[in-house]
């Protein structure tokens, strides 16, 4: 045996120092970088509850004095969200070591693609904003567009969610809000409705006239300024055609209008003054109407 | 558990629930007193007072008139006042265009010939010509109802606040009520908000 014990662990000792020395600074610098990736992943997600945390203060505000609406006060919310978790990106890059001026370089020329190809999309964003800014529409109000009437259900960055009267959803792009003739029918707080009565030939127009005014003041919602308007309109086909204007709360039109052409109709029958069906005088000549006189002279009961 | 009992009333207009009270207030007392008029299906702050000739006011001049208003019954649950309901007939006006004008409670002579003497309360308006136009019709004058104060004379006459009008010109004026009754000598059964006014915009 050539060797010591104490050589043997010596050299056993040396070799590990030569070891640990050459893995300690490979151990520490890949420690060092995931401590920085870890670091990163942790401001990241730090970004996300704080994005979170600061668009419910953002929400909850709305129960506190603010003056802005739900809608408005919503997208704030999401673009307050969207801005801190694109802190906590850009924060998350840097720690990481990325260089951030080449990422913001190369988002800036992504961008430019992006709003070449999408400019439909940037176009319902602008939009959308210039919706909330306007306030042409709020959650709640009844709005017209074209034939279809309903409800605002919410007003978006990108779309917005009407609710037909007829239930169904109806989702429009806010370029196309923007767009479109847009009759909000709840802002003013009184809305004209309008009744066509048709009176037979025979009835006392003055009395139907009297009859409808009477009506009228005895609803409680038709209201007596702006004043209600009765005109003898016209000689339509089968009778006299009287057109009643009257103005009702907007939150109570429809039901204004049910009780009023309901008790119009009841009062003038009640009176007597008939409401006709269609009339049509049909001559008939020559062979057709001898056949018929003879078919009537033959059974006078049909 | 705990038992409630519903308060409701029944006019001729329809009948309302004033919702429910808990019975651990019991012995409820419950009491009825005038009250300036709101409406039915709508609750409104104001009322629009059609007079039945217009007064021509000259600048610098002063009038003083009696009006007379519908009087609602305020409903009292223990002191506690929880809802009013109209006797007579309800109808209501806009008073200014219908995007921006207010709904007011209509008052004219038709409204008032319908109701009983006990159901109609007296109002005094003093109207001050402020402005220097030569001549200003006034033909409606808006009160501020949600300001008015109910009274009592000894005779069980319903009266409400004064009314002091200024008018500044052909299209605008503020009306606001006094803290005193129209009739002197009438005891208060009800304060609303004292420092209530309104603002004519759309003129007279």
């Amino acid at each position: 045996m050539g060797f010591r014990r104490c050589e043997i662990i010596e050299l056993t000792l040396a070799w590990l120092q030569g070891v640990l020395s050459d893995i300690v600074p490979r151990i520490r610098d890949v420690l060092k970088d995931y401590t920085s990736y870890l670091l990163a992943f942790t401001v990241f997600l730090l970004s996300i509850y704080v994005s979170g945390y600061v668009a419910n203060k953002i929400m909850r505000s709305h129960s506190l004095r603010t003056s802005l609406r739900p809608e408005v006060l919503y997208n704030v919310a999401l673009a307050a969200r969207l801005f801190t978790i694109f802190l906590g990106v850009v924060l998350a890059l840097s720690i990481a070591g990325v260089n951030i001026g080449n990422v913001l370089l190369a988002a800036g020329i992504l961008g430019l693609v992006v709003g070449l190809a999408a400019q439909q999309t940037l176009g319902n964003l602008f939009a959308g904003i210039a919706l909330l800014l306007e306030g042409r529409v709020k959650v709640g109000d009844t709005v017209r567009i074209g034939n279809d009437l309903g409800v605002v259900r919410a007003v978006g960055l990108m779309s917005s969610q009407i609710r037909l009267v007829s239930g169904e959803l109806l989702t429009l792009p806010n370029s196309a809000l923007m767009n479109s003739s847009l009759y909000n029918v709840s802002a003013p707080i009184a809305r004209r409705g309008e009744v066509v009565v048709n009176i037979s030939y025979d009835s006392d127009i003055d009395k139907a006239v009297e009859i409808i005014r009477r009506t009228l003041w005895n609803n409680e919602l038709v209201l007596v300024e702006p004043e209600p308007m009765i005109i003898v309109e016209g000689l339509a086909e089968s009778g006299v055609n009287i057109r009643v204007l009257y103005w009702a709360p907007t939150r109570e039109f429809f039901a204004v209008r049910s009780t009023i052409v309901r008790d119009i109709k009841n009062a003038l029958e009640s009176q007597g003054i008939a409401i006709p069906y269609p009339h049509r005088v049909v001559l008939l000549k020559g062979e057709t109407r001898s056949l018929l006189e003879e078919s009537v002279s033959q059974n006078p009961q049909r | 558990m705990q038992n409630f009992v519903r308060i409701s009333y029944e006019s001729q207009w329809g009948s309302r629930s004033l919702g429910l009270v808990p019975v651990n207030l019991w012995p409820l007392r419950l009491d009825v007193k005038p009250h300036p008029p709101r409406g039915w299906k709508l609750q409104v702050k104001r009322a629009l007072v059609k007079l039945s000739e217009p007064i021509n006011m000259f600048k610098g001049s002063f009038a003083e008139l009696a009006l007379e208003l519908p009087v609602d019954i305020g409903l009292y649950v223990n002191g506690v006042l929880v809802g009013s309901l109209p006797i007579g007939r309800v109808k209501y006006a806009i008073y200014g265009t219908p995007d921006l004008g207010d709904p007011c409670r209509y008052v004219d002579s038709r409204i008032l010939e319908e109701l009983p003497s006990y159901l109609k309360g007296t109002v005094s308006v003093e109207i001050y010509a402020r402005f220097d136009e030569d001549l200003v019709q006034i033909s409606k004058i808006v009160i501020p109802t949600l300001g008015l104060g109910s009274y009592l004379t000894s005779e069980g006459k319903p009266v409400f606040s004064k009314i002091v009008l200024e008018v500044y010109g052909k299209t605008s004026g503020i009306a606001r009520p006094k803290a005193v009754p129209s009739l002197e000598g009438a005891e208060e059964v009800l304060r609303l908000q004292p420092d209530t006014f309104y603002i004519m915009r759309f003129g007279f």
